[in-house]
């Protein structure tokens, strides 16, 4: 797609629009036929210099994410820098980009080249229905663990690793590190009304790490149980709770991930984490490609260079971990990190990796559930 | 006096109502047809269905997850309204019909908060309200020694506090043009005939003012029902749910349910649809109350005596508590690059703003917003007027059904709104374009243009139209020379509010933008998703800034109270 087809139409095509308005309701996504799914090949994609000359003559790319909005501007510039090929970043977070490019594909609107989002199941539902790339990429064990893609469909450059954040003006450091070895630290009644939670429906990293409570035996249902009895603030996301946690309205919140942590340490953010002897460590955002990509070359060139060293570089700018397999660690927060008296690596044991179709199939079920015992009323 | 109804009459009763029916029922329509589907339209998988609207409206009886969000926005809704309109119709009087003590800078005050978006201002009263690390409350604790906080703003009463900020400006300028319009003389008569100031607010000018009085209501109570982001953010800390925000989830967490979303959409619809019954039943009779007629008359303004410090304290209360004090929060917050536990001077600084001006998207933004808002403000002024006199002057059925299907956008949450223009539109050039944007804010807002010009316009004796006639005046000729220099204030307040409110719209942007059309309220919100709270209070302080300015050339463009330099 050239840009000309997202600028301010021309008056012959506001004029179209005209005509196209009186029978927008059946004209729109209401009247178009579905698609039938066909049966796709799968195919591999490779950084090739055919490829990359064909990207080259595209020029631009549309990328969909529903990431912050600096991890994507860095993924851009870094592209970007790399092979001079424009990156248009269109946000939608949550679940509404997927929505959106269905809804535009049913209505033959093909704008979107590659996908970057939070919805797996989404993705997945959509690949079903043929609207996106089956694709797998070159060597494919010997870059990623099982685990961090959807087969055929979707591939995530980073790993999401929660941990426990607290405020040191609170808690002071030695005592965090003893207290929140488990997640039974936050049952300490000295926390009593002290804890933010970003609440389960408020995104993939609540629920993962509530339906980890779930599935570990040490934990179950008792724990969240218990966790409601210590009144914690709920959020609707993790930002104001963060926010709130720095602010010293809370002591502690949870879930945090540790590269949205190190992004506001870097900034003089004071709040520090801990990593518990058991938690989520999955990926939350994946790229796909859409099968009628307007920039087919760039689409594919994007997708499969973040799982290059030099892509994984990119992923590391904003403190992600790569999950490209033997991706150098390159983080600059970790090496002021390292200064620190209270910061410990990254612990290899510590992750649990949820069941996507665990997750698939319980989730309308078990989140009304843990809303209930947190103390919501519906 | 009945109303003519000759053909071209008919015409253009059925031409505007088609043209209203067009706008409004297309993405009605593509919801109502999505509450119908097991799946989002367009999905393969999707199906007929009324397991939606059945899981909406029943749950409403048996304990299901429309039944306590829908009584709680309800018991927001209600408080709200009544609150933030008495307070809003009083500001509105004060500063139009009193000699309180500078009026013309509380006139610009009170709308500061329409400037920027609400969760700004929940920025702010986080900032200074939450009760353990609200700088009023640190504040407080350490100057008494109280445990206790003096204010939470996680509470009902806190929820309530924060919308009845928000929403007073809406009451304030709903009501200013016509405060402004309103001939004294039966004030004067009164007040020569020995009544007090309370008693000719209640006996006169209440009765008078209630068809805009009326209107403000509605559109609070029925934009109170549809906010999600002020009873979300703080409603979630105290597992308060309203039927907004749990609609908002359903379009925004994963799994998405946009046909649940769409059928809880139309239960929305159906409570704003009884408020706007009981808003026409109220004002059927505001033709009583017609106050400017042929007589010319010289505005006078009320003599407040001894109450007039009085009322200056109640104005200055208003603005220095629900604008001044959580504006400064939302300073500081801009000017803290890292929030901390404690806060010193030391910290300050313009970082925040730096990073706002280094962002490519910036100007883009801006220049989208100023765009849209100038372009919907304009047309729904336009087409609100043409529409309202039509209303007022040739009541036909077509167009009091007209008249409803105006409302009906208003009356379901933006983003369910976006959905349905999204469904509708999507297969059309105008998607991802300023286009679609510009269109989704007529249809939403063209009920402001309607309603307040309506409001104005049946103040005005028909009689001055007839003088115009009988002295061989065309109609067109009566409409400019008679009819617009009197609603000249009324539609310059429209103007305002529905320039104000898009440059601040977030809710339907946030579905239909695209990577050109991006607004100035899209990359706020942006920032306050990503945690960048900093940011988002800078550009807020920003767009501040630029939208006052805009608001001050207009007004000093077009005059804040034409009719008075007019006769003076």
């Amino acid at each position: 797609m050239s840009d000309s087809k997202i600028i301010l139409p021309g008056r012959r095509s506001f004029l179209r629009a005209g005509t196209a308005l009186a029978a927008a309701g059946a004209g729109g996504i209401l009247g178009v036929q579905s698609q039938s799914a066909h049966a796709q090949a799968v195919e591999t994609v490779e950084i090739t210099p055919r490829l990359i000359d064909a990207a080259k003559r595209e020029g631009t790319l549309l990328v969909r994410y529903s990431s912050p909005v600096d991890e994507m501007a860095e993924f851009a510039r870094a592209f970007t820098a790399r092979f001079g090929i424009k990156v248009q970043s269109d946000r939608k977070v949550g679940v509404l980009g997927t929505q959106q490019f269905m809804t535009e594909e049913r209505a033959g609107q093909h704008v979107m080249d590659v996908n970057y989002s939070a919805d797996p199941a989404g993705m997945r539902d959509l690949a079903e229905e043929g609207l996106y790339l089956r694709y797998t990429l070159a060597d494919l064990d010997k870059k990623l663990d099982k685990g961090t893609y959807l087969p055929g469909i979707a591939y995530s450059p980073k790993w999401t690793d929660i941990v426990i954040s607290y405020n040191p003006d609170h808690i002071p450091h030695a005592e965090a590190k003893e207290m929140f070895k488990t997640w039974n630290g936050l049952l300490n009644p000295k926390l009593k009304g002290k804890i933010g939670i970003n609440e389960p429906a408020g995104g993939g990293v609540a629920f993962a790490t509530f339906l980890m409570f779930y599935r570990r035996p040490e934990y179950g249902r008792k724990f969240v149980e218990q966790l409601a009895a210590q009144n914690p603030r709920l959020y609707p996301g993790s930002a104001p709770g963060r926010e709130d946690l720095a602010a010293g309205a809370i002591s502690v919140f949870i879930p945090n991930w540790d590269s949205v942590a190190m992004i506001e340490f870097l900034k003089g953010d004071k709040t520090a984490w801990t990593y518990p002897d058991v938690a989520p460590s999955f990926t939350n955002t994946y790229m796909a490609i859409s099968k009628q990509a307007p920039h087919p070359a760039a689409a594919r060139l994007f997708s499969a260079w973040f799982f290059t060293p030099e892509g994984a570089k990119a992923v590391e700018t904003v403190q992600a971990r790569p999950t490209l397999k033997g991706a150098v660690e390159q983080r600059s927060a970790i090496a002021k990190l390292k200064q620190t008296s209270w910061w410990q690596p990254y612990p290899a044991k510590a992750r649990w990796i949820p069941d996507m179709d665990d997750w698939d199939k319980n989730y309308e079920k078990l989140m009304p559930e843990m809303r209930r015992i947190l103390g919501w009323k519906r | 006096m009945a109303a003519p109804t000759s053909t071209s009459a008919r015409v253009w009763s059925w031409g505007l109502l088609a043209v209203v029916a067009g706008l409004v029922l297309t993405p009605l329509g593509a919801l109502l047809y999505g509450a119908l589907r097991t799946h989002s339209p367009g999905s393969r998988r999707a199906t007929w269905t009324l397991d939606n609207l059945q899981s909406v409206y029943a749950g409403l009886f048996d304990n299901g997850w429309t039944q306590s969000a829908t009584i709680n926005s309800i018991s927001l809704a209600v408080p709200v309204m009544i609150i933030a309109c008495g307070l809003g119709v009083f500001l509105a009087w004060a500063v139009t019909r009193t000699d309180v003590y500078g009026k013309r800078t509380f006139e610009m005050l009170f709308l500061l908060p329409m400037l920027y978006s609400p969760l700004v201002g929940v920025i702010g009263w986080s900032v200074l309200a939450d009760p353990r690390a609200g700088l009023l409350n640190v504040w407080w604790q350490a100057l008494t020694g109280a445990v206790e906080p003096i204010i939470n703003i996680y509470s009902y009463g806190g929820i309530i506090a924060v919308m009845v900020f928000y929403f007073i400006p809406y009451a304030f300028i709903l009501n200013v043009g016509t405060f402004r319009a309103m001939d004294p003389a039966l004030e004067e008569a009164a007040e020569m005939s020995g009544a007090n100031l309370w008693q000719r607010l209640m006996r006169i000018t209440v009765p008078i003012m209630v068809g805009s009085i009326g209107a403000a209501g509605l559109f609070i109570f029925t934009l109170a029902l549809e906010q999600f982001a002020i009873p979300g953010f703080l409603g979630s800390h105290i597992r308060y749910d309203t039927l907004a925000y749990a609609i908002y989830q359903r379009t925004n967490a994963y799994p998405s349910d946009l046909p649940g979303a769409a059928a809880a959409g139309t239960l929305l619809l159906i409570i704003s649809a009884i408020g706007l019954y009981w808003y026409r039943r109220m004002t059927r009779s505001s033709e009583r109350f017609v106050t400017v007629t042929a007589r010319g008359y010289k505005p006078a303004v009320t003599r407040l005596g001894p109450l007039r410090p009085v009322v200056f304290a109640v104005c200055a209360a208003v603005f220095i508590v629900g604008v001044a004090v959580p504006l400064g929060a939302v300073l500081l917050r801009a000017l803290i690059p890292v929030r901390t536990t404690g806060l010193t001077i030391a910290q300050l600084g313009l970082q925040n703003f730096q990073q706002l001006f280094v962002a490519e998207d910036m100007m883009l933004g801006l220049r989208n917003s100023v765009y849209l808002a100038t372009g919907a403000a304009t047309i729904c002024a336009v087409l609100g007027l043409l529409l309202a006199y039509r209303m007022v002057r040739r009541k036909s059925g077509p167009l009091a059904f007209a008249d409803y299907l105006i409302a009906m956008p208003i009356g379901i949450p933006g983003t369910v709104f976006g959905v349905g223009m999204l469904w509708a539109y999507v297969g059309t050039p105008l998607y991802l374009t300023v286009w679609i944007l510009m269109l989704a804010f007529v249809i939403r807002y063209l009920v402001y243009g309607v309603r307040t010009t309506s409001s104005g316009l049946s103040q005005i004796d028909r009689s001055l139209e007839e003088a115009a006639t009988v002295s061989g005046a065309s109609p067109l000729r009566t409409f400019m020379f008679v009819n617009m220099p009197l609603l000249k204030p009324v539609l310059a307040s429209t103007w305002l509010l529905i320039f104000m409110i898009v440059m601040r719209e977030i809710s339907t942007s946030v579905i239909l933008y695209g990577v050109k059309s991006v607004t100035l309220p899209i990359l706020t919100w942006s920032y306050l998703i990503d945690g960048s709270y900093g940011i988002a209070s800078a550009l807020a302080i920003v767009q501040l800034l630029i939208v006052g300015a805009i608001v001050v050339v207009f007004r000093w463009v077009f005059g804040a109270d034409v009719r008075t330099r007019s006769h003076d």
